[in-house]
């Protein structure tokens, strides 16, 4: 599936409406060593149809079975963990107000839930950041919109000292929870003054305060 | 006063599809309906690989289910259908029978890029999707910004006889009346909507197709496809419905179809060509 985006990169700019194809439950969480912030944890499913669209695309289950084994989790690791380069992953990470850049995934695996496919990986942060005061605010989201992250259930908080907390924002599209979004999306997020990606405006956030 | 009023709501109708927090709720609650369906629409293929026959009945009612709530989405015909109705172009009964089509031919596209793109010609089903989302998509928005600016033309024409209505009682007929110019009959604006609205196949479509050749489960999948059309179709009718009404609203004679003609035909050119726009 990840294959289709550099093409898709060359096909369309950026469109100011775009409708998704591929819904992908998110879990994204904070890695926490010696106190400090090392990096996220990012789980993806994805939805059943796109799960069986992954066979022709990585040519999965080639033994026709209808079951995928070790061989194919592998190939699906790989087909969704190695990246072309400038793509994010989808992952945005902003720690006291910065935008971070993020490695390449590590820790990739795969398995079946029920019929849809889950690829879990983590991205490090180039150093380890101080949690001391820190505040950080991870996104999810396709800046074209063709894949719907949604996160629906809590953040990962792994190995995190005391006073982290880490809380998400679900996005509702009514006017005032926008409203305290945009509030504390300035809180985490100062130097993008203006997100013009309409993926960004559907995204749920993940806000990490620590003490 | 009407013709006003019509125009106004011509411009809040399509306005309220792309913009602001009712368009938003609206859209995201199709999204959701959407990701419900298709994930139906896996279990079903699945079934049907299996071996269970009836399993496609449910398959090709998920897929009109998809092809309705997909519809709400850019890209299916509602913008260009809904205003065409409403600026009379052509007339309701066979408004409708256009957006049939155009939904159809819509399924007949994507069916022929999987059939011959894919499986004739070797492309991956990745270039076959970034084909219908890049070029096919840019091409079909200039058609439809282009239609749109056609629409104006003749509106701006009929409202020049209008002003001058030949009205020299020397007793022949001096070419159309304004009414006459305002209504295409022709199978060429059909054929136009028809097409500028099936050159892009749904992504929906082809993963769909995808899927099922990879099944072994082909002429399974080309049904599914057509339902999906179908469903599609019945979305866009309701746009043509609603175009229809805000004409009806507008009042009949001349005047009010030259201003319906010229509003309708500047909105789907300015929003059409917006998203052709993006592709440069």
């Amino acid at each position: 599936m990840r294959k289709i985006l550099p093409l898709l990169l060359l096909a369309i700019p950026l469109r100011a409406e775009a409708h998704p194809h591929v819904f992908v439950d998110a879990t994204g969480g904070f890695r926490f060593a010696d106190g400090a912030l090392t990096g996220i944890r990012v789980v993806w499913q994805y939805d059943a149809f796109t799960t069986l669209l992954l066979y022709d695309q990585l040519n999965l289950d080639r033994d026709g079975d209808g079951t995928l084994d070790e061989a194919d989790m592998a190939e699906i690791v790989r087909g969704e963990t190695v990246w072309e380069p400038g793509y994010e992953g989808d992952t945005y990470l902003w720690v006291n107000g910065m935008k971070k850049p993020m490695s390449q995934p590590r820790n990739g695996a795969a398995r079946m839930v029920g019929d849809a496919v889950e690829v879990s990986f983590d991205l490090d942060l180039p150093e380890p950041i101080p949690t001391t005061g820190l505040t950080a605010s991870l996104k999810l989201y396709d800046p074209f919109y063709y894949y719907a992250y949604d996160i629906p259930g809590a953040p990962l908080m792994l190995a995190a000292p005391a006073g982290c907390e880490a809380n998400l924002i679900p996005f509702v599209a009514d006017a005032q929870t926008r409203a305290l979004q945009d509030q504390l999306l300035q809180l985490s997020q100062e130097d993008i003054p203006d997100d013009p990606n309409i993926g960004a405006r559907f995204a749920d956030e993940i806000v990490l305060r620590c003490e | 006063m009407r013709v006003i009023l019509a125009a106004a709501a011509l411009i809040f109708g399509a306005f309220l599809l792309s913009r602001g927090d009712y368009g938003t709720a609206a859209f995201l609650w199709a999204t959701e309906r959407q990701r419900e369906f298709q994930n139906a629409m896996a279990g079903a293929l699945q079934a049907i690989r299996a071996g269970d026959g009836l399993a496609l009945l449910s398959l090709c009612t998920m897929s009109a289910g998809y092809g309705f709530v997909h519809a709400l989405g850019p890209g299916h015909g509602k913008l260009l259908l809904g205003g065409a109705a409403a600026s009379g172009l052509v007339p309701m009964r066979r408004m409708i029978a256009i957006g049939l089509a155009a939904s159809l031919a819509q399924s007949g596209t994507a069916i022929l890029l999987v059939a011959v793109g894919v499986k004739v010609l070797a492309l991956t089903s990745q270039h076959a999707i970034a084909l219908a989302e890049g070029a096919l998509a840019a091409v079909s928005y200039v058609a439809i910004a282009v239609i749109g600016l056609a629409m104006m033309l003749r509106g701006f024409r009929a409202a020049r006889i209008e002003a001058h209505p030949h009205d020299c009682g020397c007793g022949h007929h001096h070419g159309p009346t304004a009414d006459e110019i305002a209504r295409a009959r022709s199978p060429a604006a059909a054929l136009a909507l028809i097409g500028s609205i099936a050159i892009r196949p749904c992504s929906g479509a082809l993963f769909l197709l995808v899927i099922a050749w990879r099944f072994g489960i082909v002429w399974q999948g080309i049904l599914a496809v057509i339902a999906m059309g179908l469903g599609t179709a019945a979305f866009n009718t309701l746009a043509i419905g609603g175009g229809g009404t805000m004409r009806r609203l507008a009042g009949s004679g001349g005047r009010a179809a030259v201003i319906a003609q010229i509003a309708a035909g500047g909105i789907i050119a300015l929003l059409a060509g917006q998203m052709a726009w993006q592709f440069i």
